[in-house]
């Protein structure tokens, strides 16, 4: 099987551990990753809130490189990248005008048929059973918050989760790793996503309240599956604490990184040590199945 | 609200919180320049445009160990493509 | 054949576009045509007595009109040339408005094409025959389907009034929703108290046959002439037999394998069970799906305890034919499953609220079902998490009305009322307690409604907030309720011990099934049809059937009542005569040249063509014919365009009729 791969910006930045841990789970699992060839951004939020052709624009200028090298599966690890280039491709599908201006500007025709995923539907399609088959650690002592924030379940018909409300997507994959998932009740609460910059301190409040509720139900660790989900919960929490100082810090996973642990990869290989909140207080939760000799 | 948002800028609104703005126009000034986002281009552009000189330079030491900033800008070929539809978007109705 | 020719201006509907002066004038030289004239408004009285005088002076023996749609005055004119003495089938109208002067702009064209319009209709006069209505019989009797409030109010006033009636109700019981509440407003009367007489008025009453714990399966005939199959679902009781001593159902060892649902799912019931303490009838049912003798053959406990040997487990179902003339469709409603995605949605309605997740998270009937005296707290406002007693409520309306992207547009009309009730009766019992009620608006439009929700809001201090909830989750055995107050402009967060949501009344599931057995149009969301939504509103476009509360609409219990009355009067307008007038317009079959192919069977919508075996002296089997059952046809012609010999012709539009009309159009 071979996926076609956006990586998107925050891969080479930090979000480098989701590209990391990504590359590191497919080798095992014998899926092949043909990068888009001089991808480029999908302008994220700042297009569309600023422009509706940058917006439509610039996710399409990628379909086109994916259709010319012949992709017809696109994987966006990226939650927002993942949203914008099924939205931009939806619009065109539906408003002729906006496809028309589309082709003009890049010269060329689209085909709109791509089909474009996020990392859960990938590991939907993969399928719990391949993934036991690749698990060598025991991730039973490990409990674990899913961590769904804003795109991967809204709008419901471009995130096309299983539920909008309370989506158990992720906690399916989590549960074929072996570790226990929690219910908790912020699993869907937005994070405050684009504004961590500008609006440093409401990013604080929203992901205070989501890592409370995650270590109240009694999680070790908040698995994510989107870089600007994980910066806010990861980089800022650093923020938090200084704010509520005393209390716990709580690691945040890539779930690339969690099936990687999972598989038995080198912790330094899946980019684990490049967290901003120490993740090896919950490594040692993990330990090494027995194997049983049939 | 995207509508509303687009509105205002074609207006030439100011918004009442200029930082929001700020980071768009320099977060796609990367873009434009260099097809992907360039992280320091961008902190740069916008760190002089708010005047919040300070802000968050307590990370900007791990940031830089843990090897998360990229030092060097990307390059993308298609560069031509990309300021096409920049200006498209700028110069006619967006 | 004399015919007289009368253009109508319709005021300046036709006259604004068509020279009707003009066309009377070019009417006249038309062969046949004795009389032609033109008048502003034909259908008017003077108008007619134009009509009525020029066939007296003119020995008119038919009339063509120009005019708008036949389906507007073709009655008018047929009535006016039959006090003329003219049959009224001798009467063609030509369709000058609709088919001419409201979609032309063009008087020299919209002219010229009235002419012809004219001239087709006075070519096909001409092969016009002097028709009679036909007459069928009427059963007196009428079947009310459901036996809720609006049923019950329907067959009291049909019985009343001297007629038979057939109660047909699916539950064990009748009684409906309304005996499920603890309060109605805005009296807040009991309401089994002011139910249960009825509901034993109807059980006593002579000329009402109850059929309870029964389903109409199939529904032939038609206006005055139905028969109705019923299918008597098996209670694995002889119901003959039975005092209602209720034994059986106590003494049944299964006593929590069944949610009750009455209670709304709030309690058990055993598998024997009465639904509630004041059913009528009082005899319990066997809910085979639990019973353990159904099941593998052991207990039979009941049996035992009976002393009238009234248990049978080997009842089936049984099926009864009754003859009615009316029907009357009174199924009701039942309240929007939110836990459940819609079909065809991409959202499960509500996932936001945790009902179904969370237990104190309840909807309307449930929180009735809790304030009642005979529910599952004895009336005690008690939360069904844990038992104990909410300190803080929060009401939250509108929850699935109004809303187009859960698939409900229209508005409940009646949460405002009762979610003010609610609150009303909470506060009565618990003083101290706090009610907060999210509202986007109040709809409080009856008499002494209004009254009744200020009531709530000054003498019980229910607080009235302003805005939608968006998320509810629980913590710490409470349930944090984060909505908005768009008043005040801001979010507001209540920590709540119950939340009760004022859920969408939807039609029962299974009506748009009754529907099509019925010949019933129903809307979008399952809602009966009615023909005229301002000026008839109880009857449906299928004669003979009516319709009562809400299964048409959303609607409180005094509507429901009044609509009852309403479709009942109908049926008594119906009964009035002994025989019932039908158009003559129907289908005939010449059985000379019919090949009894049956193709006209197949197509017939109306299932009004019969087999006819043709027979000779000896009795010996000539042919088999198709027949056209006159009682039944609607003159649809779908069997004359199938026919492939021909033998089957629409009576006022024979082929020679149409074809009159084509050979005119040809000769322009």
């Amino acid at each position: 099987m071979n996926l076609g791969y956006y990586p998107g910006c925050s891969a080479e930045g930090t979000g480098k551990e989701a590209d990391l841990s990504l590359k590191e789970v497919f080798k095992v699992l014998d899926i092949g990753l043909d990068e888009l060839e001089d991808w480029s951004c999908c302008g994220a939020t700042s297009a569309h809130v600023t422009s509706h052709l940058l917006s439509v624009a610039l996710p399409a200028r990628n379909l086109l490189l994916a259709q010319k090298q012949g992709l017809n599966e696109l994987l966006a690890p990226c939650a927002a990248c993942y949203s914008r280039l099924v939205s931009s491709q939806k619009e065109m599908r539906l408003d002729e005008k906006t496809r028309m201006r589309v082709e003009e500007l890049l010269e060329d025709k689209m085909n709109t048929g791509m089909k474009i995923c996020n990392l859960l539907q990938v590991f939907e399609e993969i399928g719990p059973e391949k993934l036991k088959d690749h698990i060598t650690a025991d991730l039973k002592n490990l409990k674990v918050a899913c961590y769904y924030g804003c795109l991967l379940v809204r709008p419901a018909d471009i995130a096309l989760a299983d539920d909008v409300e309370d989506p158990h997507s992720m906690e399916a994959i989590v549960e074929a790793t072996g570790a226990k998932t929690v219910n908790w009740n912020f699993k869907t609460e937005c994070c405050g996503a684009a504004h961590s910059i500008a609006h440093t301190d409401i990013v604080v409040k929203l992901s205070k309240k989501i890592l409370d509720d995650a270590i109240k139900r009694g999680a070790d660790v908040i698995a994510v599956a989107c870089p600007m989900c994980h910066s806010n919960l990861d980089m800022r929490q650093i923020a938090i604490i200084d704010q509520d100082k005393g209390r716990n810090p709580i690691p945040v996973l890539y779930l690339t990184e969690l099936i990687g642990l999972a598989m038995g990869i080198d912790p330094a290989a899946l980019g684990i040590n490049s967290h901003y909140i120490d993740v090896k207080p919950i490594l040692s939760k993990i330990t090494k199945r027995e194997v049983v000799c049939a | 609200m995207d509508a509303l948002r687009e509105l205002a800028i074609e207006y030439g609104i100011k918004p009442p919180d200029p930082d929001g703005m700020a980071f768009h126009r320099s977060f796609l000034n990367q873009i434009k320049n260099f097809g992907r986002s360039y992280e320091i281009g961008f902190l740069l552009e916008y760190k002089l445009k708010t005047r919040h000189f300070f802000q968050d330079l307590d990370l900007a030491p791990v940031t830089l160990i843990k090897g998360k900033l990229g030092l060097l800008p990307p390059k993308v070929k298609g560069k031509k493509s990309i300021r096409k539809i920049f200006a498209e978007a700028e110069g006619g109705k967006a | 054949m004399r015919i007289g020719v009368f253009v109508c201006h319709c005021g300046e509907n036709i006259g604004r576009t068509v020279d009707c002066h003009a066309v009377a004038e070019a009417c006249a030289h038309f062969p046949g045509v004795a009389h032609s004239e033109d008048y502003k408004y034909m259908c008017s009285d003077p108008g007619q007595n134009l009509i009525k005088q020029a066939i007296r002076e003119k020995g008119l023996d038919a009339v063509v009109v120009g005019s708008c749609s036949p389906h507007m005055h073709e009655k008018t004119f047929r009535k006016a040339c039959a006090d003329a003495g003219v049959n009224p089938y001798m009467v063609e109208i030509a369709n000058l408005r609709e088919h001419c002067s409201w979609i032309h702009d063009d008087i020299k064209a919209g002219t010229r094409k009235s002419i012809d319009l004219m001239r087709f209709a006075v070519e096909k006069v001409k092969f016009n025959v002097p028709l009679s209505p036909i007459r069928v019989p009427v059963t007196k009797r009428t079947l009310v389907i459901g036996g809720g409030i609006s049923g019950i109010q329907a067959a009291l006033d049909v019985a009343n009034a001297g007629y038979e009636v057939v109660l047909v109700e699916k539950e064990p019981s009748i009684g409906g929703h309304m005996s499920q509440l603890s309060e109605t407003f805005p009296t807040l009367d009991c309401s089994q108290c002011i139910l249960t007489p009825r509901m034993v008025e109807v059980y006593q009453h002579p000329k009402i046959k109850l059929m309870s714990y029964s389903e109409v399966e199939k529904v032939d005939g038609f206006i005055g002439n139905f028969t109705v199959t019923i299918r008597k679902k098996a209670k694995s009781i002889k119901e003959e037999f039975c005092t209602g001593c209720g034994l059986c159902a106590q003494k049944c060892p299964i006593k929590k394998k069944a949610l009750s649902e009455f209670d709304e799912g709030l309690s058990f019931r055993s598998a024997m069970y009465v639904p509630f303490p004041q059913a009528v009838p009082n005899i319990p049912v066997i809910d085979r799906e639990v019973c353990t003798y159904f099941k593998n053959g052991k207990c039979a406990l009941c049996k035992s305890v009976c002393g009238r040997d009234a248990i049978d487990f080997d009842q089936q179902d049984r099926f009864v034919k009754e003859e009615v003339g009316a029907i009357i469709v009174a199924t009701g409603y039942k309240l929007y499953t939110i836990d459940k995605k819609p079909e065809g949605s991409i959202y499960k309605g509500y996932g936001e609220y945790g009902y179904g997740k969370y237990k104190d998270v309840i909807d309307g009937l449930q929180f009735e079902r809790i304030a009642s005296a005979s529910g599952p707290t004895s009336g005690e406002i008690l939360r069904p998490s844990d038992n104990k007693e909410p300190q803080k409520i929060v009401f939250i309306q509108c929850v699935g009305s109004r809303d187009e992207s859960k698939g409900i547009s229209y508005c409940s009309k009646i949460c405002c009322m009762y979610t003010a009730k609610h609150a009303m009766l909470y506060k009565h019992k618990v003083h101290h307690g706090e009610a907060y009620v999210f509202y986007m608006d109040i709809r409080s439009g009856g008499k002494n409604y209004e009254e009744f929700v200020r009531r709530a809001i000054e003498e019980d201090h229910v607080k009235y907030i302003r805005g939608r909830v968006s998320k509810i989750y629980e913590e710490d055995g409470k349930l944090i309720v984060r909505g908005e107050d768009t008043i005040a402009g801001m979010p507001v967060t209540i920590d709540a011990d119950l939340v009760v949501l004022a859920t969408a009344m939807v039609p029962q599931p299974e009506a748009s099934v009754l529907a099509q057995t019925l010949g019933v149009s129903y809307d979008k969301y399952g809602y009966f049809q009615e023909v005229h939504p301002k000026l008839r509103p109880v009857e449906t476009a299928t004669g003979g059937i009516f319709l009562a509360g809400a299964c048409h609409s959303p609607r409180d219990i005094p509507e429901c009542v009044s609509m009852a009355s309403a479709a009942a009067a109908k049926t008594m307008v119906l009964f009035g005569s002994d025989m019932l007038e039908r158009e003559p317009v129907v289908a005939e079959v010449d059985p000379s040249t019919c090949a009894g192919c049956f193709y006209c069977k197949k197509v017939c919508a109306y299932n009004a063509i019969d087999i006819n075996e043709i027979r000779d002296r000896k009795g010996q089997l000539q042919k088999v014919v198709a027949h056209v059952n006159s009682g039944l046809c609607q003159g649809c012609g779908t069997c004359n365009a199938t026919c492939p010999s021909k033998s089957i012709e629409l009576i006022g539009f024979r082929d020679d009729q149409i074809f009159a009309q084509i050979n005119a159009f040809a000769e322009v």
